[in-house]
């Protein structure tokens, strides 16, 4: 209409080196693409810290009486890199039964199809997935911390931070394991940083991040972190790996019409490209629908604690009615709030700030990250 | 004639103050991080008395000259109020009372003369409660200060509900008890953060226990303590303990 067309006459910069991009000619960043944009998973922000105190507790004999437990967000990045641990370290990595069996399996009688030498070191790199929320559904954890403690074998457990909310309400467990490792909260500058430097560049196209709202540059070595990225690190908590899945949904991108990264480089050799990044206040990614009631809170809330689970379990866990709970599933995946990984349901990634915002409103058990 | 627009124009100006009193202020409110919706709440009755005592004001400032006139309409309108209205003031001032002790707030579960729910707004005359069966009720202030009320939760989110068990007193009661903590600590409405507690009880029928726990919202305290009944008795059955007979008892 011709009084927008004015409207954006008056409030464009005109000594904006690149003009306001109309965000409808803008599409997500291809796939291909995303990976030499975002930085590195495994960063060494991680790594680097859990390899150093590990490192110390393995050599310190007063420490190792106590059995360290990671406590990681619910990315999954503590069990890899205690997996990693486990295989560089010639450890066992004790995993847990199907969630079927918590319910009808002993602990001993599972003990004995796994044979595990008396002294040999183990590692529990999901402690989650160890029990249930059901009446019956604690007991299999209760029974393998209790050989655990009879055994003192040496031991490092990895344990997604909702879980171990849960656990430590129903069963004490912090009393039973109070050395605990989680991992700092990144300051914005740190991420700030740490965004700025894709994991695998192109060698001849140089891309510059820009908020479309005045076509500046997001990152700028020497000036403080953009409101993006302050933003970024204060709804995420300073988690990494969550800051990076949100930036990842954020980026938008000039449609090229091209399928690869070769024929990427090839039109853009020697070239300058832009990725656009809607204003923080814009962006859809942070909101939750409206009509959420707290049924669908119960069942996000139950699919946290377990670090996910699946649909038989949750019929099982509410005593719900089989249509009732894929209807439920199905309306919960559609408003993108949780997502399904092979059999089991997760809560969104990039959902998950404003999903535990709204879970500490109501009341419900939360986390420490 | 003026003076008849006036208070027509004033009528709806009390219409669209008390619209915006009761409707749009609280909605608003709902949306804003605790205790602010809870504060102001309690203060929209204020606003509805100021509103209509400025509109009296208004009303009667605009046909006075002199001093004596402003003491007869005043004396005058006092006396035609007390007759008319003395039910009304007699709750509106029972309300103020409320309003200053706080008994209950919106969002409270309470218990007055055998009607138990939830308070859903407090006004001049009376408060409206909505019962488990979705009934609203409406009890006047008056009626309320001369009688005992139980205030379920007193502001806070959550409140104390217990499952009753009545058991045949042959059981091992240790493990009936653990196991029923255990029923309170895996529910998906126990509030984790508030502490849940199994007392036992002996009587001549048998063993009482009572599972006590509170929800993460007391809306929810129905389904709660149906959640831990339920679940109680599966626990119960797969422990093969028997149920009081409580007819033998009684007889």
């Amino acid at each position: 209409m011709w009084y927008t067309d004015l409207i954006d006459q008056i409030t464009k910069r005109p000594d904006a080196e690149i003009s306001m991009v109309e965000t409808d000619q803008l599409s997500k960043v291809p796939s291909f693409l995303l990976d030499r944009l975002l930085p590195d998973e495994e960063h060494t922000l991680v790594i680097e810290e859990l390899n150093s105190t590990l490192s110390k507790w393995i050599i310190d004999p007063k420490k190792k009486n106590h059995t360290p437990v990671i406590i990681g967000s619910i990315d999954g990045s503590v069990n890899n890199f205690l997996r990693k641990f486990a295989e560089t370290m010639g450890w066992r990595i004790l995993g847990a039964p199907y969630e079927s069996s918590l319910l009808t399996l002993d602990f001993k009688t599972y003990l004995s199809f796994l044979d595990i030498p008396p002294d040999q070191p183990i590692v529990i790199p999901k402690l989650e997935k160890w029990f249930l929320r059901h009446h019956f559904g604690l007991n299999f954890l209760r029974e393998m911390i209790q050989w655990l403690r009879t055994e003192k074998r040496t031991c490092v457990i990895g344990c997604q931070s909702w879980a171990w909310g849960y656990l430590k309400k129903t069963m004490r467990i912090d009393k039973m394991f109070p050395f605990t490792l989680t991992m700092s909260p990144k300051d914005p500058q740190t991420l700030n940083q740490w965004l700025s430097s894709p994991g695998k560049p192109f060698k001849d196209i140089s891309f510059t991040f820009r908020n479309t709202a005045d076509g500046q540059p997001i990152f700028s070595l020497d000036a403080e972190p953009d409101p993006f990225v302050s933003r970024l690190a204060a709804h995420t908590r300073g988690q990494p790996w969550l800051a990076r899945e949100i930036w990842r949904e954020s980026l938008l991108f000039h449609d090229h019409k091209v399928a690869s990264d070769t024929a990427l480089e090839a039109s853009l050799k020697d070239a300058s490209c832009s990725v656009w990044i809607k204003p923080w206040d814009e962006s859809e990614l942070l909101n939750l629908p409206t009509n959420l009631n707290n049924a669908d809170l119960r069942l996000i809330h139950t699919s946290l604690i377990h670090g996910g689970i699946s649909e038989a379990t949750l019929i099982e866990t509410f005593s719900a009615n089989p249509a009732d709970m894929a209807n439920q599933l199905d309306t919960l995946r559609n408003a993108g709030l949780i997502k399904q990984v092979e059999d089991s349901w997760h809560v969104s990634t990039v959902k998950y700030p404003a999903i535990r915002r709204k879970l500490v409103q109501e009341g419900f058990l939360f986390d420490d990250l | 004639m003026i003076y008849l627009i006036l208070v027509f124009f004033s009528a709806i100006f009390m219409w669209i103050g008390s619209w915006v009193t009761w409707k749009l202020i609280p909605r608003y409110a709902a949306e804003l991080p605790a205790p602010l919706p809870k504060w102001i709440n309690s203060v929209l009755p204020l606003i509805q008395f100021g509103l209509l005592l400025f509109i009296i004001g208004a009303l009667a400032l605009t046909d006075i000259s002199t001093e004596d006139e402003i003491f007869a309409y005043f004396a005058g309108g006092v006396l035609a109020l007390s007759f008319v209205l003395q039910d009304y003031l007699s709750n509106l001032f029972a309300g103020l009372i409320t309003f200053y002790e706080r008994p209950y707030e919106i969002g409270d579960w309470i218990e007055v003369s055998g009607i138990y729910g939830e308070v859903m707004s407090i006004k001049f005359r009376a408060i409206q409660v909505l019962t488990p069966d979705d009934t609203l009720v409406t009890i006047s202030h008056n009626q309320i200060l001369g009688q005992p009320l139980l205030n379920n939760n007193n502001g806070e989110r959550d409140h104390l509900c217990v499952a009753n068990f009545y058991l045949h007193p042959d059981h091992d009661a240790e493990l009936v008890q653990t196991h029923l903590k255990d029923v309170a600590l895996t529910s998906q409405y126990t509030q984790l953060e508030k502490p849940i507690a199994v007392a036992v009880q002996e009587k001549p029928w048998g063993t009482h226990y009572r599972v006590k726990a509170y929800p993460v919202n007391g809306r929810d305290q129905f389904l709660f303590i149906s959640d831990l009944t339920v679940r109680g008795k599966a626990v119960l059955r797969h422990l093969d303990v028997k149920w009081a007979n409580v007819t033998r008892a009684v007889s």
